[in-house]
């Protein structure tokens, strides 16, 4: 068993898995036992009968297997309860470590970060690791225990027969499936990569449905969807061969082991009671390896998804993301001769050199393409800054700014899936109020007819630009930042509004400071000072 | 649970019935061959206690059986794989068709609907139906082996057989309410958890990740209480018959090795009972409830693609039907389109967008329209783009054909307010399937001032863009879009905030193309921008009555 499921999925819920496995070696061991105790009942009321033994008693053998019968079903409720409980836990810590482990990534790199493989990774992982557990490991377990109880039962009997089941079952249960399943790792991983390819292509066609159906590209669209399906589903098709096949053969190798072990113990003058009992022992060995050896055909899967999940928990974190240091209150800020770039892209932009102290209102204008938005990215981002070039706070050199003092208003407006109030959460009610209140949402606001709970749709669909970007600046008004740093502000929100907007916000926070990128000269009043970036002709 | 949506599954399986009926057929010879092995297994271990002589063949025989019983139900099983793996290829395949003609629909949502969703009805088709058809197949044979063997032990496993109505009964009671919470849920959750990780930058940006981290493990803890009820009521359920099972094993057993003890009454079993028909009887019972078993616990896989219908169905419904456009409408009559008291809204509890708009477009000209943000200037763009369809009123177009959305889309061309960017170079993004002359595409690249705007080292047949064009800057952006327009113009332009991201200088330009479009073509722009104000021919205010953020 790998690292990985050791440290995230086994040691956190010791006592839970040992409760849960030790159920299921109860049910292995009584589910194997009542076939073999009725066969053995059978053959000896038989006998007994035929040599008119009057010292036999049934109380006890029939008592058994009424009690083995109530066991075998109630342990199995429990087990599965157990375990399946168990498993959702590892399910919920393993989705916040990554999302947790996501928010680490540097900036530039969570920009191109495939969401969707993300999220399959994070679905499809936590899905193999249930089969894998449920599964396989499992009743892998309880029948281990139970062929090692029966063989052990054998062996001291007869040396023959116990080393026959034993290399039979071996064989059948290690052997055979190794050999069936030559190719499902190739199998295994085409259908991955298919599916995550599958998944973005389809989000994005969706996302661009409008383009689609305008530009004529419906028929490219869903033909390439449809092969996609196809590929899939030929990969598929192997896979579930293999595990029908795999099936057979468990079943079958069992069953003709049980007849090898009659033929045998009656050769090796065995009793007859008691080869009855081993008969329709191994009989039901092979019904309980057949529940899990054709699953083996779907775990390989665990591997990949596990992998995968691994190599996210492992990625390299942006080296200081703690946000907790205890910053001095904003008194100034000072770039000099800051220069910036894009991470690995070639692009280089003039240097800049821009003063702003506390309360003040500064506004950085430059024409579409001159590094705005570089510019700010890299005052949190120390990826888009050359080495050259100093980042002053209160007159002491810093890397970079923290959040939430200083908080970010980018030019892309995401919305929350979810209602009003989730895309707050964390802040009162009276909070969320007062702060739509100030970006100009109340008007929109009293005409929600579910308020607070209204629903905004996936990624805020249901908005308009205008409102996305009020949205956005209420959230981050809500934060009660000291220095506030907007990327153009007014796409969406005609000028007049953003005017009205913004000196409401100048009112009712008199404290803040503000750093704002845009192209409108029409804002030009709201600002003390003024900055102006030429961009560089190449 | 809504009628439709059953029969619609329900008509899934009855649609190829010829390879149900050979899996059916293959069941029964698996089971007849079992039958032959037990026979001769009891019959090599009855000989063998009795004392007499014993034929080898014996054995040989009961392995050739075991063989044929193992081959025949793989082969009903490959069948009913076959089968359910062809049914959900086709549900995907209609879920695609009826998805795109439905431009509302949340993507990530909609994506799942074809490439996850189908597979969790997979199992109700090729485990529940096919173990449905077993058991009554393998228990009917099995009654009859029991009936003319012993009649008691018949009358026993027939009453047990009674029994599973009832533990269907109070499976399904309940059951199904809960699964389609469930389904509802983790639709929810899947979607809000990658709606969280995309905005991951964002959020950080906002300090606000800790909240949202606890956000999602609420949301997560609903889920999972959700999924234990149903895998509670799962287990519980397959206990239940695994305990009824197991016990009336256990009573034959101690039924049989009573009888040939001889403690049974004269009229239940003889004194000297046969143990090789007691063993034969002994080895059948379990497999009587073979399929049994696995049909009930595959008894959540029926609610589970119940619920999946559930959630299917209705977008197969709310597809707009195919409409036949007819060919002799006077094709490039952009003139006199009217609406009607037009009102829409995106949810049927939601509020209306837009409300009872009365107006009349010209044949060509610029028509602004103008409103605050939030006021629908693009839910109505995308009317007129034939998008959308209003949930009241008509538009008129003057060929007197009633249903204009067809007609809409087939003549217009539409530039999203958030253009979307396909992967692929940024040539590819303007040309799309249709590749331009050189020289064409050197025009429409200077039109577009993307010449101007794009720095120098960029190729446009060479750059390769992904995640929706990331490696561009919004304004880049747009004027990418707004040259793939260029590139497939139609009678009537629509353009959704052409300048939003566009220095003042470049948003002048990018006017006087759309003006120099306007003198040919209908072109309609929703816009903040005053540039347009004096090119206006004509213009649509959507503010009601609230004037006071509007510009003079």
């Amino acid at each position: 068993m790998n690292k990985f499921i050791l440290q995230h999925i086994v040691f956190p819920y010791k006592r839970n898995w040992l409760v849960g496995i030790a159920l299921a070696l109860l049910w292995a061991v009584s589910f194997v036992m009542l076939p073999a105790i009725a066969g053995w009942f059978l053959a000896t009321c038989a006998v007994v009968f035929i040599t008119a033994n009057t010292t036999f008693s049934y109380i006890f053998p029939s008592t058994t297997i009424r009690l083995l019968a109530i066991l075998r079903s109630g342990v199995k409720y429990a087990e599965k309860t157990e375990n399946h409980r168990t498993l959702l836990q590892v399910e919920q810590s393993l989705q916040l470590k990554i999302f947790e482990k996501v928010s680490r990534l540097p900036f530039a790199q969570k920009q191109q970060q495939n969401i969707s493989s993300i999220v399959h990774t994070v679905v499809y992982g936590i899905e193999a690791v249930q089969n894998y557990f449920l599964l396989w490991l499992i009743p892998l377990f309880g029948f281990v225990v139970a062929f090692l109880a029966s063989v052990g039962y054998l062996l001291p009997m007869n040396l023959g027969l116990g080393l026959l089941l034993l290399s039979g079952g071996i064989g059948i249960v290690f052997l055979l499936p190794a050999l069936v399943l030559r190719n499902n790792d190739d199998y295994t991983r085409k259908i991955h990569g298919l599916k995550i390819k599958q998944q973005a292509f389809l989000t994005q066609s969706f996302q661009a449905s409008i383009e689609i159906a305008q530009y004529q590209l419906m028929d490219k669209v869903v033909y390439t969807a449809h092969q996609d399906a196809e590929l899939i589903l030929s990969f598929e098709k192997k896979l579930q061969r293999q595990q029908l096949l795999l099936s057979f053969c468990t079943g079958l190798g069992f069953a003709l082991l049980s007849l090898l072990l009659l033929y045998f113990s009656r050769n090796a003058s065995m009793d007859v009671t008691l080869a009855t009992g081993i008969f329709l022992g191994v009989l039901s060995l092979g019904e309980l390896a057949e529940l899990f050896v054709p699953t083996k055909t779907i775990n390989k899967a665990l591997n990949l998804n596990i992998k995968a999940m691994d190599e996210l928990l492992q990625a390299k974190e942006s080296p200081d993301t703690d946000s907790n240091r205890s910053v001095p209150p904003f008194e100034s800020l000072q770039l000099q001769d800051w220069s910036v770039k894009i991470p690995n892209a070639k692009l280089s932009f003039p240097e800049v050199s821009i003063q702003l102290k506390k309360q003040e209102w500064l506004g950085v204008f430059g024409p579409t393409g001159s590094g705005k938005t570089t510019l700010l990215n890299s005052l949190f981002y120390p990826e888009y800054r050359q080495s050259r070039g100093k980042l002053l706070l209160n007159n002491e050199p810093i890397e970079k700014l923290t959040i939430p003092k200083a908080i970010f208003v980018a030019q892309e407006a995401f919305v929350l899936t979810g209602t009003l109030r989730e895309n707050f959460f964390g802040a009162s009610d009276d909070a969320i109020l007062n702060t739509l209140q100030v970006v100009g949402l109340k008007t929109w606001f009293q005409t929600l007819l579910q308020g607070l709970n209204t629903w905004l749709g996936e990624d805020g669909q249901y908005l308009s630009g205008g409102q996305r970007k009020k949205l956005l600046l209420a959230q981050a008004l809500l934060q009660s930042p000291e220095l506030l740093i907007i990327d153009e502000p007014t796409a969406g929100i005609d000028l007049v509004s953003a005017l009205e907007i913004f000196n409401n916000i100048r009112k009712t926070y008199p404290r803040l400071t503000v750093l704002m990128v845009t192209h409108q000269i029409g804002l030009k009043p709201l600002f003390n000072r003024m900055y102006s970036i030429e961009q560089e002709k190449f | 649970m809504s009628k439709p949506a059953n029969q619609w599954l329900h008509a899934h399986v009855t649609a190829s019935k010829s390879r149900w009926f050979w899996a059916g057929c293959c069941i029964a010879l698996s089971s007849l061959s079992y039958v032959g092995f037990a026979h001769y297994s009891s019959a090599y271990i009855g000989y063998w206690l009795k004392g007499n002589e014993i034929s080898c063949w014996f054995l040989l025989f009961a392995g050739a059986a075991l063989l044929l019983r193992f081959s025949f139900a793989a082969l009903a099983g490959w069948q009913a794989d076959l089968e359910g793996f062809s049914i959900i290829q086709k549900m995907k395949s209609d879920a695609i068709n009826a998805l795109f003609s439905q431009h509302h629909l949340e993507p990530n949502t909609a994506a799942n609907y074809v490439s996850n969703l189908p597979d969790k009805a997979r199992p109700y088709f090729s485990q529940f139906v096919f173990y449905a058809m077993a058991s009554v197949i393998v228990s009917t044979i099995m009654l009859m082996a029991f009936f003319y063997t012993d009649k008691v032990v018949f009358v026993m496993l027939l009453l047990s057989l009674l029994l599973i109505p009832v533990q269907m009964i109070s499976v399904g009671y309940g059951a199904e309410s809960i699964h389609e919470k469930h389904i509802h849920l983790f639709l929810q959750y899947a979607s809000i958890f990658q709606n969280r990780l995309k905005a991951l930058a964002g959020l950080q940006q906002l300090g606000v990740v800790p909240q949202q981290k606890e956000f999602l493990s609420q949301k997560s803890n609903e889920l999972n209480h959700a999924t234990q009820k149903v895998m509670k009521i799962a287990m519980l359920s397959s206990s239940l018959m695994e305990f009824f099972i197991t016990f009336s094993i256990a009573l034959v057993a101690i039924y049989l090795g009573l009888s040939l003890l001889g403690y049974m009454p004269e009229y239940f079993g003889k004194k000297g009972y046969d143990f090789q028909k007691s063993l034969f009887l002994l080895m059948l019972v379990p497999y009587y409830y073979f399929y049994l078993r696995k049909f009930v616990s595959a008894y959540h896989d029926r609610n589970r693609a119940i619920a999946v219908a559930e959630t299917l169905f209705p977008i197969f419904n709310n597809a707009p039907k195919e409409n036949n456009i007819e060919n002799n409408v006077q094709d490039e009559i952009t003139e006199g389109i009217r609406f009607q008291n037009v009102s829409f809204r995106y949810r049927s509890d939601g509020l209306w967008v837009l409300h009872e708009l009365n107006f009349e477009l010209p044949a060509k000209g610029l028509v602004l329209v103008k409103g605050i943000s939030g006021s629908g200037k693009s839910t109505l763009l995308k009317l007129l783009a034939g998008y959308l369809q209003p949930n009241d009123g008509n538009i008129c177009i003057h060929t007197g054909n009633e249903q204009a959305s067809d007609w809409l889309k087939r003549h217009s061309v539409y530039m999203n307010q958030f253009p979307f960017l396909f992967d692929g170079t940024i040539a590819d993004n303007i040309q799309l399937a249709t590749p331009l002359d050189k020289e064409t595409f050197q025009q429409i690249l200077t039109t577009s001032q993307l010449t101007e705007i794009l720095p120098k080292e960029t190729s446009v047949t060479e750059t390769v863009l992904s995640h929706n064009g990331i490696q561009l800057s919004g304004g880049q952006k747009q004027l990418v879009s707004f040259a793939r327009l260029l590139a497939h113009l139609k009678p009537i332009v629509i353009l959704d905030e052409p300048t939003a991201n566009l220095d003042e200088e470049t948003s002048y330009k990018i006017a006087k193309q759309i003006e120099a479009l306007s003198q040919s073509h209908l072109v309609m722009v929703a816009s903040h921008d005053a540039v347009f104000q004096p090119m206006a021919l004509q213009q649509i205010n959507l503010n009601r009555g609230q004037q006071e953020y509007e510009n003079e």
